[in-house]
């Protein structure tokens, strides 16, 4: 059985956007750049678990440490927490009855575990360890754990679909009064990071369904804060009526590439069960028990798939601050080689990621290579360079940029990186 | 003889008599609307502009603005598709040809996978069939002759899907003189109407 695709549009001009679309898709698809590159690649005995390569690694770790710092102003500690957890916690949290059949399970001495799919239910027993009072309140937890949803082998897609992954997951812990100006510290937060990655994003405001556990009440209430978090923060929104998951309303964002695909990876999700479960509680103003709201969101979503939409929405050309190799010293000829290594070395020094081309290649072929690789800058050196303790800088897109001291184009590059910008910025070629 | 009144969207009604094919409602608005008219809704149905007004109802013209125009359209020009795969490709068995998101598809039985080339080919049929502006009609038919016909056509699929899903009387459309496949409809009234359409690729299905 044979399938043909085959599209059509009402005009010509409509059609040939479409399919110039198809070919972009096809030149950036990750899994072909994320091959050409060096990042990642995959085993058949590991199917859906990607092996992050050394390039690869760079730009994940460069990613969590984004997200880190980007989180540690804003009041979130850092956990660890294990993988694999007794059925009886699956139990508790609801999971074992709803999700089972996407759970890893393991048998260890007579007793039933489960590698864990989520951080959440964990999470809730990190909250519980402890009296919690209405001064600790909001708690932050920021987790990267490794995550595994056993998905059947024939849907599983590069790093888009995968069987283990890592969340930038976190949960907050908040009183029910807290939840709008929560809520707006975190949309705020999203603006500044999709802004970082140079990210366009549309949002929903997901409301409640026709099924829902909890009183309506508590939804009308949550919804009505989940919108006067969204007015305060500025942001426009569009409504998914009754889209809510069982146990909470959520906002979702859609980043848009720059082919105009939707991407979905933000989230923030309100839930009023999971606590329930967990019978969590804080000791309010009033020397009471109460129960807190828990927050779930993620950012990136998962680290994969956010690497997935950087490598085609970048179409592999990252931004300097991202890019696993920022430069490429090039020595014309054997006789310039050491003075290409101290170069390097003195680029290294002060935190560049720089490589050095000393393959007995000619010059032309070390720079295409470089350009292939999508290295932002190539920097040539000769005798005129080695002479004048310069380094003749290329880049990617702009071809020749002209001689400039070492120290020159150090201070160059660590300013586009702290800006985090680029020379060939992002167009977006969907409008 | 009974008459029938439509009423159109801006609340203005007409009169016709009983049986007129809504395409008539569309002339007598105006002959720009009547070129440009795909099909229409008569009720809360989208049906062929062939289709014949019985009793009083709503009708709207569905022109390309429509929001199910282009689902429509995409629906009509993968029976185009089928119709020059049948055509190069006498042994291929059809199946299913959806409208999709973004387009079309269409699953085929054939001895060997299609090569680039043979895409090729079949676009290339589809622009000349189109270009012929052959009239898509609908037939309706007992059960067993339209089985029978398609099984008289080597379609064991088609006869498979008219059991499973067709009541006593099938409907049938025919892309006139060249194919004819088993379908609810509606579709544009002929392929002079299917102007931009590429085929892009194919893949093994199930």
């Amino acid at each position: 059985m044979q399938r043909i695709y085959g599209t059509a549009f009402f005009n010509e001009k409509a059609l040939a956007e479409h399919v110039h679309r198809l070919e972009e898709a096809k030149k950036r698809d990750h899994r072909k750049l994320g091959r050409e590159l060096g990042l990642f690649t995959f085993h058949h005995w590991a199917p859906g678990a990607a092996f992050w390569l050394a390039h690869g690694t760079t730009l994940w770790n460069l990613l969590a440490g984004y997200m880190r710092e980007s989180l540690f102003p804003e009041g979130y500690v850092e956990l660890r927490t294990p993988l694999v957890y007794n059925k009886q916690l699956w139990e508790t949290s609801g999971h074992w009855a709803h999700y089972e059949e996407n759970m890893l399970r393991v048998e260890s001495e007579g007793e039933t575990y489960s590698l864990k799919p989520m951080n959440c239910p964990g999470h809730m027993l990190v909250f519980a360890s402890e009296v919690r009072s209405y001064r600790d309140l909001p708690i932050r937890y920021h987790d990267q754990s490794v995550l595994h949803r056993d998905e059947a082998s024939g849907v599983l897609a590069g790093l888009t679909r995968a069987r283990q992954f890592c969340q930038d997951d976190a949960h907050c812990f908040v009183a029910p009064d807290q939840i709008a100006g929560e809520v707006e510290r975190l949309l705020r937060l999203v603006q500044r990071v999709y802004a970082d990655f140079g990210l366009e994003f549309a949002v929903e405001l997901s409301t409640r369904p026709e099924t829902f556990l909890g009183e309506t009440a508590t939804w009308d209430q949550a919804e009505a804060q989940l919108r006067e978090a969204l007015e305060a923060a500025g942001q426009d929104y569009r409504i998914a009526e009754g889209e809510g998951n069982l146990y909470g309303p959520k906002i979702d964002f859609h980043v848009v590439d720059a082919i105009g695909r939707n991407w979905q990876c933000a989230t923030i999700q309100l839930d009023y069960q999971l606590p329930e479960r967990f019978q969590l509680k804080y000791i309010g103003e009033d020397n009471a028990e109460h129960r807190p709201v828990v927050i779930h969101r993620a950012i990136f979503g998962s680290f994969e798939r956010f690497i997935a939409l950087l490598i085609e929405h970048y179409a592999g050309a990252f931004p300097l601050w991202l890019a696993p190799v920022q430069a490429v010293v090039v020595p014309i000829a054997d006789r310039h080689r050491d003075y290409a290594e101290s170069a390097a070395a003195r680029l290294r020094a002060a935190g560049l990621r720089v490589e050095v081309d000393a393959r007995q290649e000619k010059m032309g072929y070390k720079i295409r290579s470089a350009q292939l690789r999508k290295v932002p800058y190539m920097l040539v050196t000769g005798d005129r360079e080695a002479a004048g303790g310069a380094v003749a800088v290329r880049h990617r897109r702009d071809g020749d940029l002209g001689a400039s001291p070492v120290d020159d184009f150090i201070a160059a590059a660590l300013d586009e990186v702290r800006r985090r910008g680029a020379r060939d910025r992002v167009q977006a070629t969907h409008r | 003889m009974d008459q029938v009144t439509v009423t159109l969207p801006d609340g203005s009604t007409r009169q016709l008599p009983a049986g007129t094919p809504v395409r008539a409602v569309a002339e007598g608005i105006s002959p720009r609307l009547a070129r440009a008219a795909l099909a229409a809704t008569v009720g809360d149905r989208m049906v062929d502009l062939s289709h014949p007004v019985e009793e009083d109802a709503p009708v709207r013209i569905v022109t390309r603005d429509g929001p199910e125009a282009l689902e429509l359209y995409r629906h009509s020009t993968a029976h185009l598709l089928a119709a020059a795969v049948t055509a190069l490709f006498p042994e291929a068995q059809c199946g299913i040809g959806p409208p999709t998101e973004d387009g079309f598809f269409y699953d085929f039985v054939v001895d060997r996978p299609f090569v680039p080339e043979d895409l090729e080919a079949i676009e290339a049929k589809m622009r000349e069939i189109a270009r012929q502006d052959l009239a898509y009609e609908r037939k309706m038919m007992p059960k067993e002759e339209a089985k029978r016909y398609f099984a008289d056509r080597g379609e064991p699929l088609k006869v498979e899907l008219i059991e499973e899903k067709g009541g006593p009387v099938v409907s049938c459309y025919t892309i006139d003189g060249v194919f004819m496949d088993f379908c609810t409809g509606p579709h544009v009234p002929s392929s002079g109407a299917l102007k931009a359409f590429r085929v892009l690729t194919s893949s093994n299905a199930y």
